[in-house]
């Protein structure tokens, strides 16, 4: 339980956080009776017999009893705290009448479905009666004090037109709330004064105008937030230093906005908002409303119709940097995607025989993992250098880690005769569970594409693994897992299955070390190898006996090596005798050969039929290979046919999962082509990453699309005012930083040429080439004629930016020549600059300058200077004293003015001033002697 | 009814808003712990990057053993509601609300040590879940606190970038990651400590059109207040004498605004007396202290006194100072009201003897406005096309000191005549070092003086006028071929006041002579 005094305290805390203004409650009323869905609210405001009164009274649904102690009365507590349409979401809005210090407060609510309450409190809450009220409709909050201060009317009109003039109904944003202050109505439509435009769509609202004076005001829910100067203003978080240039100075027209969006986050006293991207995106459509805004104005000013309009939209969509930039960006993703899916489609294979498809003779169907259908190993002869003429053993099988390179066996033979035949065919099941393994470390996920009718189903399994029962997930119910006559598990489905096995394997011993097997008897060279391999240990036993085979036994899968094998085993060969005689075979021929010199040598080994792994996926083509048992009692892989060009086989004999740059990058095999589900030549990575940049694509693609767009009212003012536009861009260049067309439109009227954009006047006026004139005369023809741009100084746009940019007046150099002479002093010195290749040109006018100008001459369609000199000048009157008696002095005195004027520097005045130095001495020495 | 059994405050809600609606974000927790550390006492600060998180330590204590209980029973929801509000309220009053935030922020974990003398206690708080925990021999040790926050990586960056803008006004050092941090108005010109209306510091920066207030409390930055229609200068301001501890951006910017006004008069006095010294101080500087002296005129404020201030640079015959714009009214009166400009640096023309206004667009467009002028931008082309020339021309000077070299043989000052011994007398009493040779050559130099071929006419006719008028030393040795520059500008200077008597209104040559 809270003491009233407890609460009262608590009350005024909060209601301190809304700073000093005693009339905030105002806001905080208002913005409760418009989330109660209000229509009008009344405020009735009175100073009479030395008290203030305030009355507001809404329309809304009220609230009953109940619901006011448990939120209106209970601080901190909001009905309101989730809801997106209403503003409110503290629980302490109402506690701000505190700061108007009332000394009573009565509180009156009608709900539609529960009797109209009234509370009246004391101001301090002590004294507090509760009882029935006559108010028919809405809820009123009463609030009475001394007289104090202003004048409350006043006051409260000037809270409700600063805080919520453009208030809108809860329900929707298409109404105005109505709010009365004592009958007069304080909210209007949210627009600005023309030139201005208003935008909205469902959530957001504004309306941006050009104006004196800059200034953003940000509202929620139509509830003013802060009014700053700038846009970038409200995106600064408090002291991080990205300020922008922006003036307040009342020069020209710059933008002023209000913005309102439904979903901003306003801080706890409702004086900041969160710097989320709501109210960045709240920014961006402020930003483009101005755009828009300018680019109305510009086209009005230019009187473009309809269809030049458009073709300006288009010029300057095309022109706009940050769209070519966006461009780019989507092309250059696309190359990355497309480098990316290059960088991982696999090398051809070195047989260069690409769709040629080599390996174990067992027949498969058209069906994803028709080869694990059935039995396989009833199917395997035994290593009878066969090639086929049908597909063979493909399947869609992927695995993580992809770095891992695994042997993923599906059957094992232990023990072939001397024919070259499986002794004992491995039955597909035998007597009891499969017995798995809880894998913890170094796992492999695997997932297999299988189509398959009821039956058993082996799963292949990397060599040294074995099957975690447990991550057995198919999403085809459950199913149970055997063991295979080899040890391998079997899965036995109850139902045709058609979808993805996912499964996971871990490392594990053997659970019964097995007897050496019968294998084919050895020639005396291979027996005496075998035997002196005793010693070693498994692995070694296995590697050396590899590479006997290897060197004896040549990789060839032909149809040619399997008929000289069918030959000789015709010819009585055993099998042993009959590979060391061809000399080459396929890869379980090999295999098969290694293995019965590891079993002679007496260690455990067993063939091994399955598939390679590689880069997440199995590669085509069923492979042999032999497995011979550690003193670990774990399975180790030997792959015979390892280095062998067109071989499936990879480099073997390392413990699963292995990383797949332990192997010869050459011997990489073909990929699956066509049969994978994948497409041609695409690794499992590529098709992931093509994927998520397609969904990438699509979401951003979805998203453009399906973007709200604003909809604008565009209220023009009656003539656009273009010189306002132009002086406000050129004196606060910052404040139109986000609308290019200012700068990029032809806006300066130019004589002798086409308009010239504000951007280009800018240039020319940094190489002082830029001249304004009120009427074409020649010298603005000589100036448009050298590159200079020459401003049209009878329209006030052209005024604004030739006085902005300080362009050479040409009206003003049309008179001085007009009235200017070239007395004899000029002529010479022009001789003399003349004579060491400068030009300039030196006048002397009696017109109002009375010193000395200077002029690019390129502004007069010339090369070199123009100086113009005053007759009234100093300067000039020396000179032309000097000129009766010594005109070479007169004219080194004019040089060095006009040097002087031009403030050349001393490399270049030197060749002119030593020659006129040199008559000046020479005349004073004849007038010396 | 009964107030009592009426009016009732919900804790739950309130701990949640007062964690999560006070603050932009979770990653300014970091910055309000170093203030309450600040605001403490402690000397130093040292912020570490840890894992997941930021550790921050200090030699104060930077919470009491009932604080850390406050924040405990502020978000028990076990206690009665009577006690974990007096809870909620002492952590307010006492300034330490920056706990409560630290353990109430969602996702937030926490911990703090603290040590004084011989006693130590601490707090550890993840998911709202706090335990306090009493003296043990690990707290023990050096006075001082130790506390570690944990947010997200992202949570994490941010609350550093933050943390790096907050603490440049931090009256104690900062560390982070053992790198002090950086301090003061990253582009501040000038800088200028009041004590009046409030502790500030008032600095003239090189950029910014508006007034920029960093509102701090107990020196960490709470706020920034951009203040339309004043002169552009920026100033921190220390604001924990006038707001209350824990009080919103908007509750500083209202609190700073009464003293808006004393704080722009003291930024123009500064201005004023940083106009004093602006022959002396850098260009940016004296361009930008023009500029807001011009805007400061502009809104009204002291315009009389800034029109009076030298502060334009004006330049006339090759000579640059600088004028007030008072003067520079003057001098557009007889010039139709147009003043030809260039911008600062611009290697264009000035007006012979009369003015060219150095002055950027800011500042003509200022002027323009405050004086009623135009501009008109002057100019006489580049020289950069003249690149053979000039190398020609500084061959010929390397010749020439070649030539000097290879034939010495000045002639004795004994042995000139007395038209010869003039003009080597004049041309030493200007400070320049000048011989006679036997021979017609042209002039060459020779260590830093000139030699000159006695035989040649032009030395003859230069002995002649100069034993006339030593004046003449000027055109004299410009004949015999001397660059312009090697001749001391008060020789030219003495020749051209002869012939050239100054009208103008600037005394141009009363400042070189």
């Amino acid at each position: 339980m809270i003491a009233a005094g407890e609460f009262r305290r608590r009350a005024g805390f909060e209601a301190a956080r809304y700073g000093a203004d005693p009339w905030v409650f105002v806001r905080e009323l208002i913005q409760n009776s418009r989330d109660a869905g209000a229509a009008r609210i009344e405020l009735e405001v009175e100073r009479r017999d030395g008290r203030d009164r305030v009355l507001c009274r809404d329309d809304g649904s009220g609230m009953s009893f109940e619901h006011a102690r448990r939120y209106l009365f209970t601080l901190y507590a909001s009905s309101k705290r989730d809801a997106r349409e209403t503003a409110g979401r503290f629980g302490i809005g109402f506690w701000s009448v505190l700061r108007f210090g009332p000394e009573e407060l009565v509180v009156r609510s009608a709900p539609a479905d529960n009797p109209a309450w009234e509370l009246r409190s004391s101001g301090d809450l002590e004294r507090v009666e509760v009882g029935a009220s006559t108010l028919v409709r809405g809820t009123e909050v009463e609030l009475v004090r001394p007289a104090a201060g202003e004048a409350p009317e006043e006051a409260v009109w000037r809270a409700v037109r600063r805080d919520a003039r453009y208030l809108r109904r809860r329900a929707t944003d298409a109404e105005g709330l109505v709010v009365l202050v004592n009958g007069r109505r304080a909210t209007t439509e949210l627009e600005l004064p023309p030139p201005s435009l208003g935008f909205d769509r469902p959530g957001l609202r504004g309306a941006v105008a050009l104006a004196a004076v800059p200034r953003v005001d940000l509202l929620a829910h139509g509830l003013r937030v802060r009014s700053v100067a700038t846009l970038d203003e409200l995106l600064t978080e408090p002291g991080l230093d990205r300020r922008r240039r922006s003036s307040t100075l009342p020069e020209g027209l710059v933008p002023q906005l209000v913005i309102d969006s439904r979903r901003l986050r306003v801080l706890l006293s409702r004086g900041d908002a969160r710097s989320d991207a709501e109210l960045r995106r709240l920014v961006a459509a402020g930003r483009r409303a101005l755009r828009r805004l300018v680019r109305d104005e510009l086209d009005r000013g230019a009187a473009l119709g309809r269809v030049g309009r458009a073709a300006m939209r288009l010029r300057e969509a095309l022109a706009s940097r940050r769209r070519l930039g966006a461009a780019a960006l989507g092309v250059l993703a696309l190359a990355a995607v497309a480098f990316l899916a290059s960088g991982v489609r696999e090398p051809q294979r070195p047989d260069g025989l690409p769709g040629e498809r080599r390996g174990l003779a067992i027949a498969a169907g058209p069906e994803p993992g028709a080869v694990l259908v059935g039995d396989l190993a009833e199917r395997y002869p035994g290593p009878v250098a066969e090639t086929a003429d049908r597909p063979q053993g493909g399947v869609a099988l992927r695995y993580r880690p992809l770095g891992a390179a695994p042997m993923l066996g599906v059957f094992r033979v232990d023990g072939i005769d001397d024919r070259g035949r499986v002794v004992r065919p491995p039955q597909i099941l035998a007597e009891g569970e499969y017995r798995g393994v809880e894998c913890r470390t170094h796992c492999l996920e695997i997932e297999l594409e299988l189509a398959a009718g009821p039956g058993p189903v082996r799963l292949p399994v990397p060599t040294g693994h074995r099957l975690d029962p447990s991550s057995l997930s198919s999403g085809a119910g459950v199913q149970s897992v055997h063991a295979a006559a080899d040890g391998g598990p079997v899965l036995v489905l109850e139902d045709a299955f058609r979808g993805r096995l996912r499964y996971r394997t871990g490392p594990a011993a053997e659970l019964r070390p097995p007897p050496i097997g019968t294998w084919p008897v050895l020639p005396p060279e291979a027996a005496a190898l075998a035997e002196s391999l005793r010693p070693l240990d498994p692995e070694e036993v296995a590697a050396r006996a590899a590479d006997w085979v290897r060197g004896r036994v040549a990789y060839d899968a032909s149809p040619a090596t399997a008929e000289r094998h069918r030959a000789a085993a015709a010819a009585g060969l055993g099998f042993a005798e009959r590979c060391l005689a061809v000399g080459a075979g396929d890869c379980d021929v090999q295999a098969s050969l290694a293995a019965a010199i590891v079993a002679r040598a007496g260690v455990p080994v067993r063939l091994a039929v399955g598939w390679v792994g590689a880069r997440g996926r199995a590669l085509l083509g069923l492979h042999a290979w032999l497995e011979v048992l550690g003193r670990d009692g774990a399975w180790r892989a030997e792959d015979v046919s390892r280095g062998a060009a067109g071989s499936p086989a990879i480099a073997a004999g390392s413990e699963p999962p292995a990383p797949a740059a332990t192997r010869p990058r050459s011997l990489v095999p073909a990929p699956l082509t066509g049969d994978d589900g994948l497409g041609p030549g695409w690794t499992l990575p590529a098709a992931f990453w093509l994927a998520l940049a397609a969904a990438a694509f699509t979401a951003a693609g979805l998203a453009v699309a399906g973007r709200r767009r604003l909809r604008h009212r565009h209220r023009p003012s009656g003539v656009p005012d273009l010189a306002g536009l132009v002086r406000g861009a050129l004196a606060r260049p910052e404040a139109y930083s986000e609308v290019p067309a200012l700068f990029e439109r032809r806006i300066v009227p130019c004589l002798e040429h086409a308009p010239i954009s504000l951007r280009r006047a800018r240039r020319l006026a940094g190489r002082g080439a830029l001249a304004v004139a009120s009427r074409p005369g020649d010298l603005s023809r000589r100036a448009a004629g050298s590159g200079c741009g020459v401003v049209d100084g009878s329209r006030a746009e052209g005024r604004a930016a030739a006085a902005a940019l300080g362009a050479v007046d040409l009206d003003r150099w049309q008179r001085l020549l007009a009235v200017g002479r070239r007395p004899p002093e000029a002529r010479r010195i022009e001789g003399a600059a003349a004579s060491v290749g400068e030009r300039w040109r030196v006048l002397v006018s009696p017109d109002a300058c009375d010193e000395v100008a200077v002029v690019d001459g390129r502004l007069m369609g010339r090369e070199g200077p123009v100086v113009a000199l005053s007759e009234g000048s100093a300067a000039w009157r020396s000179v032309a004293e000097l000129a009766v008696g010594r005109p070479a002095a007169a004219a080194l005195v004019l040089a060095e003015t006009v040097l002087d004027a031009l403030e050349w520097p001393s490399w270049r005045r030197r060749p002119i001033l030593e020659g006129l130095a040199r008559d000046a001495v020479g005349e004073a020495a004849g007038v010396a002697s | 009814m009964t107030s009592g059994s009426l009016f009732a405050i919900d804790l739950a809600a309130e701990v949640a808003t007062l964690c999560e609606s006070q603050l932009q974000g979770s990653w300014q927790v970091p910055a309000e712990l170093v203030r309450l550390a600040s605001a403490r006492g402690a000397s130093r600060v040292e912020i570490r990057r840890v894992r997941g998180g930021l550790e921050l330590a200090c030699d104060a204590v930077a919470a009491s053993r009932d604080e850390l209980a406050a924040v405990a029973a502020a978000l028990d929801g076990g206690l009665p509601p009577g006690l974990r509000q007096q809870a909620i309220a002492d952590l307010e009053a006492g300034g330490a609300i920056a706990l409560l935030w630290a353990v109430g922020t969602a996702g937030a974990a926490f911990e703090l040590r603290c040590r004084k003398r011989s006693e130590g206690w601490g707090m550890e708080a993840r998911k709202g879940k706090v335990r306090v925990m009493e003296a043990d021999q690990d707290l023990r040790g050096t006075p001082g606190s130790r506390m570690r926050w944990r947010g997200g990586r992202r949570t994490v960056s941010r609350a550093v970038g933050w943390l790096e803008t907050a603490l440049r006004f931090l009256p104690i050092p900062a560390t982070l990651d053992g790198r002090p941090m950086a301090r003061g108005f990253p582009d501040a010109l000038y800088r200028m400590r009041v004590a009046e209306p409030l502790s500030a510091e008032l600095v003239v920066t090189a950029s910014g059109d508006m007034p920029a207030l960093w509102l701090l409390q107990h020196g960490v930055l709470s706020a920034r207040a951009v203040v339309p229609g004043s002169v552009p200068f920026s100033a921190a301001v220390e604001m924990s004498g006038v707001a209350r501890a824990g009080d919103s951006p908007a509750g500083l910017r209202s609190a700073v605004n009464p003293y808006l006004p004393a704080l722009v008069d003291r930024a123009v006095a500064m201005l004023l007396q940083l106009a004093g010294r602006l022959p002396d101080v850098e260009e940016p500087v004296r361009r930008r202290v023009a500029e807001l002296l011009l805007r400061a005129a502009e809104l009204g404020l002291q315009r009389r006194a800034v029109l009076d201030l030298p502060m334009v640079p004006l330049r006339a015959a090759g000579r640059r100072r600088l004028v007030s714009p008072a003067e520079l009214a003057g001098l557009a009166a007889g010039r139709g009201d147009v003043l030809p400009a260039a911008d600062p640096g611009a290697r264009t023309a000035a007006a012979c003897r009369g003015p060219i206004v150095e002055a950027g667009a800011d500042e003509r467009r200022l002027l323009a406005g405050l004086l009623g002028l135009g501009f008109e931008q002057t100019g006489a082309g580049s020289d950069h096309r003249h690149l053979v020339r000039r190398l020609v021309e500084a061959s010929r000077r390397g010749l020439s000191r070649a030539h000097g070299l290879i034939r010495g043989g000045a002639i004795a000052h004994g042995e000139l005549d007395a038209v010869e011994r003039q003009l080597v007398e004049a041309a030493e009493r200007s400070g320049l070092v000048l011989a006679l040779a036997r021979d017609a050559g042209r002039l060459r130099r020779r260590g830093r003086g000139l030699v000159l071929g006695r035989e040649a006419a032009v030395t003859s006719d230069a002995a002649r006028v100069v034993a006339a008028d030593d004046a003449w030393l000027y055109p004299a040795l410009l004949a015999a071929g001397a660059d312009p520059d090697e001749i001391p500008e008060a020789v030219r200077a003495r020749w051209l006041d002869r012939r050239l008597p100054m009208a103008s209104g600037l005394e141009v040559a009363a400042e070189v002579s």
